[in-house]
């Protein structure tokens, strides 16, 4: 016999229950910045004091020691040392979400995608609030705010959180199933780092060493940043492939939560 | 519509297959170490039936107690019920809004308040924002924490835990409302207080599913009872007549039991032997997994 459950819902009781999870994301999502910084006397300076200390750090060895030659190195490491801590820090919290919620997904019935959303979110607006700072800096060292700004940073903000959506559902849905994947991408994520254009530029990255470099779609992503606060120029066609590589990952990590849902409960 | 015979819950040759985990997960190493142990372990998992070909109907507003011994399949029977865990074969279906409390605090944060959990929780069973922030004074007040309302769940006490859990259960409004073996952990007042709140839902036509292992609760509350035993349906109907199989065969099941009940019916004066043969066959069947 083939196993199916149905439940009576009509199309308002739908639309009603989409509305009731958004608030539930929204309302996880506040309890954990909430709960994360609670009694803590610096608050959510704490996430702002991860990318400054490896800027920091960076900038001497790099700069100072190494004699680097790239104009307003702290602008140009800090620019793209903010997206990539929310990068990875979405990443690498998606993929322990599920497990560290095992209780909770076997004894509530609620939508499951709210976990890895939350982690996201939670993220996104840990970066949100490190944005006035990190104007701060840039405009500490000499660069005036430009008017790209305005359109670049909702921009870049929309395509890296979609990204990220897409990302963090697959990496959630897989980890239930597959528990070498928070250590695995410890591993990966300090090879992304180096292999991304965070510390260097891109044009200065060797002719044959390129491509290697451009197959990664947060490359061109952290790349963006970085012009729009140091150049205050707005990204071009060479974010089609990030755009692109964002659409697809949204529909697979999507669609595989969707069809390994119902089995998280049993697996964990 | 809302007709006092409408089935609200219907299962239909419901299973449920769990796989047993070997002894020890595989890793890389057993390549080098115990290849011949790898090859084992291509071998098809071993199958555990936690429920078996379980069929049945609960109607609006019935109280309906599920009894059974540890690992009867009760709990895997409620999250089936819920929609947490999908049946291996067979249909479910549901209609109307559930809550269910099957575990002493799932979902509650340690470190945020009970106030800011209570919120929270309403949410997780459903209920909209709006509806959640206009409940949660009522919900604090059903529990009588208000003097804690504002301290972290982390220096709750689990009796705490229990009335916050169960104030949010029963205040979302749920057309069925499903509560596993919880209550234990109250004090008899509010043990009081949910049954008293018990019958009130019943009068509003609620539906009410309850996992309890005391037959008190099932022979005072319940309109209906079901025996579960290794995964199947053994009695389904009156809770006075089901909580006396229960008993019988947990005694039977019971060495200790079984001489205690055999000197209280010798006091008596009573000349009866209680059986040992159904327990005996029943364990040949079900126990050993060792292969």
């Amino acid at each position: 016999m083939e196993a199916t459950a149905t439940r009576h819902f009509g199309l308002a009781a739908a639309a009603k229950s989409t509305s009731t999870a958004w608030d539930l994301l929204i309302a996880v999502t506040a309890r954990d910045l909430r709960v994360t910084y609670q009694g803590t006397l610096f608050s959510y300076l704490w996430w702002i004091a991860r990318p400054l200390a490896m800027g920091f750090v960076m900038y001497f060895a790099l700069s100072r020691v190494l004699r680097l030659d790239i104009p307003n190195y702290s602008v140009f490491l800090l620019s793209a040392l903010f997206p990539w801590f929310w990068f990875s820090g979405s990443v690498q919290q998606s993929a322990g979400v599920m497990i560290a919620n095992g209780g909770l997904l076997k004894k509530v019935r609620f939508p499951r995608l709210i976990l890895p959303l939350s982690v996201v979110f939670y993220n996104s607006v840990q970066f949100i609030f490190a944005l006035p700072v990190l104007a701060l800096f840039v405009v500490v060292a000499g660069i005036d705010p430009a008017v790209a700004w305005v359109v670049g940073i909702p921009l870049l903000l929309a395509l890296q959180l979609l990204l990220l959506v897409g990302l963090g559902t697959l990496l959630a849905s897989l980890s239930v199933f597959f528990r070498d994947l928070g250590p695995l991408l410890g591993v990966v994520l300090l090879l992304m780092f180096y292999g991304s254009p965070i510390i260097y530029p891109l044009e200065r990255v060797p002719e044959r060493f390129k491509p290697l470099v451009l197959l990664n779609p947060v490359a061109p992503l952290l790349e963006g940043w970085r012009d729009l606060f140091l150049k205050g120029s707005l990204p071009g066609t060479e974010l089609w492939p990030t755009i692109v590589f964002t659409a697809a990952l949204l529909v697979l990590g999507l669609s595989v939560f969707r069809t390994l849902e119902k089995y998280f409960a049993d697996a964990l | 519509m809302h007709s006092d015979n409408e089935l609200m819950v219907r299962l239909e040759g419901v299973s449920k297959r769990y796989y047993l985990n070997p002894k020890r997960p595989w890793q890389l190493r057993d390549l080098v170490t115990r290849p011949r142990a790898l090859l084992r372990q291509l071998r098809p998992r071993e199958p555990f039936w936690a429920l078996r070909d379980v069929t049945l109907g609960i109607r609006r507003g019935e109280i309906v107690g599920i009894i059974g011994p540890n690992g009867s399949g009760k709990s895997t029977l409620l999250r089936i019920l819920v929609g947490i865990s999908p049946p291996t074969t067979g249909t479910v279906s549901i209609c109307g809004r559930f809550a269910a409390l099957l575990e002493l605090g799932a979902g509650f944060h340690p470190q945020a308040t009970g106030r800011e959990n209570a919120y929270l929780n309403a949410l997780f069973m459903g209920l909209p924002k709006s509806e959640a922030k206009a409940k949660v004074p009522e919900i604090i007040e059903f529990s009588g924490l208000q003097q804690f309302a504002d301290q972290p769940m982390r220096t709750y006490s689990s009796g705490m835990y229990l009335r916050l859990g169960f104030s949010v259960a029963v205040h979302v409004q749920p057309e069925i409302l499903v509560i596993d073996e919880v209550l234990a952990v109250g004090d008899a007042d509010f043990q009081e207080k949910c049954f008293e709140h018990f019958a009130r839902l019943k009068e509003s036509s609620t539906t009410i599913v309850l996992v309890t292992h005391s037959v008190g609760t099932l022979k005072d509350f319940a309109d209906r009872a079901i025996l579960l035993d290794h995964g199947r349906v053994v009695r389904d109907g009156d809770p006075a007549d089901v909580a006396d199989e229960y008993v019988l065969s947990r005694v039977q099941a019971s060495p200790v039991a079984r001489r205690v009940f055999q000197r209280a019916l010798e006091e008596r004066g009573i000349a009866a032997t209680v059986s040992t043969e159904e327990l005996d066959g029943s364990n040949g069947s079900g126990g050993s997994t060792r292969q």
